[in-house]
């Protein structure tokens, strides 16, 4: 057939027509935007005009007198026969979507309108006119998926499951091969990969972290503000000498900054084997979902932004809580650190500078218990550089707070001391740190150190400025015990220095103990004392001021004196107490004593006791049975007028144990003091012998250790 | 106040026209409550007229609160104004009088009533 035949055929009317007619239809024909062609009754393809050489790449010396089967995917052979049925019934076909086969055997998307040709009554064949609607249908898909990643966007709450979706979803929807997502971090000179799909491990092992002047793609795309299109590996690694240690295998690259008003957060970049002509079509869909991706990471961020502030508000109540209570130094720094690595880190550890310069660690934290003792290790291990230039020993020397905004692998490399030192900081994964000072009264006190392992939870000046404050506060509460502790211990001093030494006797073994009440509580004016007086005779002391703290102590120095000075010159019991009595009433403060006094012949074991306002002192006889001796109470020296103290006698046999104590081997709260003392006698009836490992056993197995009175025991036994 | 039976607290009333003062305290008398038990006792003595101290309630005193109780009844005696003591006769304070070698010392009555009356002077 002639092209002016082609063009006869074509006419919507089977009327031949003339040739001027005939040229007209073949120019609209050859110069149409959709391909045309025609078939016969057998299929066999009888015109072929150029929009459908660019359609389907067959010239039409290739495809005229060719079965139209050729352009048909083989899962729609069927579909071919129908049409033609339909078709030679006279139908026509408008708009049918459909995909055909290119010559190279990629598919096509597109639109057929197919019309019978008749040559009078007779159809002898079909029109074909179709159009490609490729764009037409990606299109609609992209529209499709946009709208599924934007819902799915809006589905999330944190920065992170926000990048999770753009990574994965907006890859997939780009059919990307790999994603990555890179964030400016805090101080906005650093970028942080966030996220990533596609790559292998060790492609992105060097890059977790880099440096915004970094000739990078996304270092450029975020530093320019524009998106970046390129297809040509080769002047991609000429470009981004960066990437040159793992030359880019992809074919192409998007790479588009991540921007919500004017504000950069960081660049998305979408990595595609195959070598991709980016159409303008593909930018503005690509740029859709970093921009949505964008506008929701930005939205996280604002979320989180304000929860942890409230977070940070939280810890600071709790906080000064915590410093509010009446904990000793150890127990309100232990609370801090948990209060911290619970709302504003993952590591907490409290350093003190030791009498002797040295600083020690003595809270360590971590949110991670199996990171806790990796924590521990680390500091003992290593322990602050007291010469560094920076870190905790630093900031005790200068006093100024220190702020790691982001700790990089280079510091950590830096910072070691040695390769297991790196090691293992590299393993608590560190990525933000402050380390501020305790100051009180002027005087550095040592150092708290706050750190992050969560790369999204790095620290600011705001930060930094909140742990500053309440370092100031902590150290104001471990200043103002340490004073107390100091009193303390010089009353303990004090206390220990007024106990005598025990003298040596025949027949007479003798062991003392003294404990001092918790340290949150004030030293007592609990005594005890041994006096020799003539004519052989021992005398027991066991005694106790009403009063704590250093003068309570002082006073009961001037008590145990006096008293030492009456029984050596030989009065009795009760006529020493009647003296001591009346010395107290000269005090300038009415002072209230309870005693226990017992004068003892060794040779007869003869005794004489005097029990004044004092718990009775216990004997153990040689066949065990335990006595109380109460015997006849006096009251308490010191504050009565003319008060009567009572001598009571009694016989300690030779393999006797005498127990004195104060009351606060017998004394709990809440527990009658009656029950106090069985439990004692019960105790006593099978303790040791011995009287040294007598008073070191007694008070643990009574469970009066570190109580909230002390304690003051004398025990002897007669041999 | 609240509920926790430790805490110390201390209730202050004048009776009998103002002859006599009650004082009534709860809780626990140690070195953290004396002073505010002090207080009460010096106000009572000042105020003139005599003293009736319920301590039924008073779950644990140590040697600062006997001290207090010592020397406040040492004052009373002197100006030669009465000083009651209520205590229930099974109370660890009552054992603390008794160790103490003072019970014979103090007029000590296991009801509230009896000490007021006794503080009163209505009763002997």
């Amino acid at each position: 057939m002639t092209r002016a035949q082609q063009a006869s055929a074509l006419a919507p009317s089977a009327i031949p027509l003339d040739a001027s007619r005939a040229a007209h239809f073949e120019a609209l024909v050859e110069s149409s935007e959709d391909a045309i062609l025609s078939k016969d009754r057998d299929a066999v393809i009888t015109s072929w005009n150029p929009a459908a050489e660019r359609l389907y790449g067959y010239s039409a010396e290739e495809a005229i007198g060719r079965p139209i089967r050729m352009l048909v995917p083989p899962d729609r052979a069927n579909e071919e026969r129908v049409i033609l049925g339909r078709i030679l019934l006279g139908e026509r076909l408008q708009h049918y979507e459909t995909e055909r086969l290119r010559k190279d055997g990629s598919r096509v998307s597109v639109w057929l309108t197919i019309s019978p040709i008749r040559l009078g009554e007779e159809i002898i064949g079909a029109s074909v006119i179709a159009r490609d609607i490729t764009r037409r249908v990606r299109a609609r898909e992209r529209a499709t998926r946009l709208q599924e990643i934007t819902s799915a966007l809006a589905r999330e709450a944190e920065p992170e499951r926000a990048i999770k979706v753009l990574v994965s979803a907006g890859a997939e929807a780009l059919a990307a091969d790999a994603a990555t997502v890179g964030l400016l971090d805090s101080t906005r000179e650093r970028v942080v990969l966030a996220d990533h799909a596609g790559h292998s491990a060790e492609r992105l092992a060097g890059f977790q972290s880099f440096p915004l002047e970094a000739e990078l793609p996304m270092c450029v795309a975020i530093r320019e503000q524009t998106a970046i299109w390129d297809r040509d590996p080769e002047r991609l690694n000429e470009r981004f000498p960066g990437l040159a240690e793992e030359p880019v295998s992809f074919g192409s690259l998007a790479v588009l900054p991540l921007i919500v008003e004017g504000n950069v957060l960081g660049a998305a970049s979408f990595s595609f084997r195959e070598a991709k002509e980016f159409e303008p079509e593909d930018r503005a869909f690509i740029a859709t979902i970093v921009q949505q991706a964008a506008y929701t990471i930005d939205r996280a961020r604002i979320y989180e932004a304000e929860r942890s502030a409230n977070r940070r508000l939280a810890f600071l109540g709790q906080a000064s809580e915590a410093l509010n209570e009446p904990l000793s130094v150890a127990s309100t720094l232990q609370r801090l650190a948990e209060l911290s690595v619970r709302s504003v880190s993952d590591w907490c550890t409290v350093d003190l500078v030791r009498g002797d310069g040295q600083i020690e660690s003595v809270v360590i934290e971590h949110v991670d218990r199996s990171k806790a003792e990796m924590a521990r290790e680390f500091r003992l291990r290593y322990p602050p550089d007291p010469e560094a230039e920076a870190g905790t020993a630093h900031v005790i020397r200068s006093g100024e707070p220190e702020l790691y905004r982001m700790i990089t692998d280079e510091m950590l490399a830096e910072s070691a001391q040695d390769e297991g030192h790196l090691e293992m900081a590299r393993e608590l994964g560190l990525v933000s740190a402050m380390i501020v000072p305790l100051i009180a009264r002027g005087r550095t006190l040592g150092a708290m150190t706050f750190a992050s392992s969560n790369p999204r939870r790095t620290y600011d000046e705001d930060d930094l400025e909140l742990v500053t404050d309440l370092g100031r506060r902590a150290a104001l509460a471990i200043d103002t015990s340490v004073l107390y502790q100091r009193e303390h211990d010089a009353a303990v001093t004090l206390q220990r220095a007024l106990l005598p030494q025990l003298p040596e006797l025949e027949h007479v073994e003798l062991a003392a103990r003294y404990l001092p009440a918790e340290a949150e509580f004030e030293v007592g004016g609990d005594w005890y004392d041994v006096v020799r007086s003539d004519p052989g005779r021992v005398n027991l002391v066991i005694g106790d001021m009403a009063g704590r703290g250093i003068d309570a102590a002082s006073v009961m120095g001037r008590l145990a004196t006096a008293l030492r000075a009456y029984l050596l010159d030989g009065y009795t019991p009760e006529r020493a107490l009647s003296a001591l009595d009346r010395l107290m009433k000269e005090f300038e403060a009415p002072t209230l004593a309870t005693l226990f006094v017992l004068s003892l012949d060794p040779e007869t074991g003869r005794a004489q006791y005097v029990r004044a306002g004092h718990p009775p002192a216990l004997l153990r006889r040689p066949d065990g049975e335990v006595l109380d001796l109460t015997g006849e109470g006096s009251p308490p020296v010191g504050p009565l007028r003319g008060p009567r103290f009572l001598a009571n006698e009694i016989e300690v046999e030779p393999g006797s144990t005498l127990l004195l104590y104060t009351d606060g081997l017998i004394e709990r709260r809440r527990v009658d003091l009656q029950a106090g003392i069985d439990a004692l006698q019960a105790t006593f009836a099978v303790a040791p012998d011995e009287p040294q490992a007598l008073v070191d056993a007694i008070p643990g197995a009574l469970g009066a250790e570190g109580v909230a009175d002390d304690i003051a025991l004398l025990a002897v036994r007669l041999t | 106040v609240t509920d926790d039976p430790a805490q110390f607290s201390v209730g202050y009333e004048q009776v009998a026209d103002g002859a006599a003062t009650l004082i009534t305290i709860s809780g626990e008398v140690d070195l953290g409550s004396v002073s505010e038990f002090e207080q009460a006792l010096d106000r009572a003595a000042a105020q003139g007229g005599s003293l009736a101290l319920d301590m039924t309630a008073l779950r644990f005193m140590d040697s600062s609160g006997l001290r207090a109780v010592l020397i406040s009844s040492e004052r009373f005696d002197t100006d030669g104004r009465r000083l009651a003591i209520a205590v229930t006769d099974d109370s660890p304070v009552r054992k603390l009088f008794s160790m103490s070698g003072i019970e014979d010392r103090l007029p000590l009555f296991s009801r509230r009533q009896d000490a007021l009356s006794f503080a009163e002077g209505t009763a002997e």
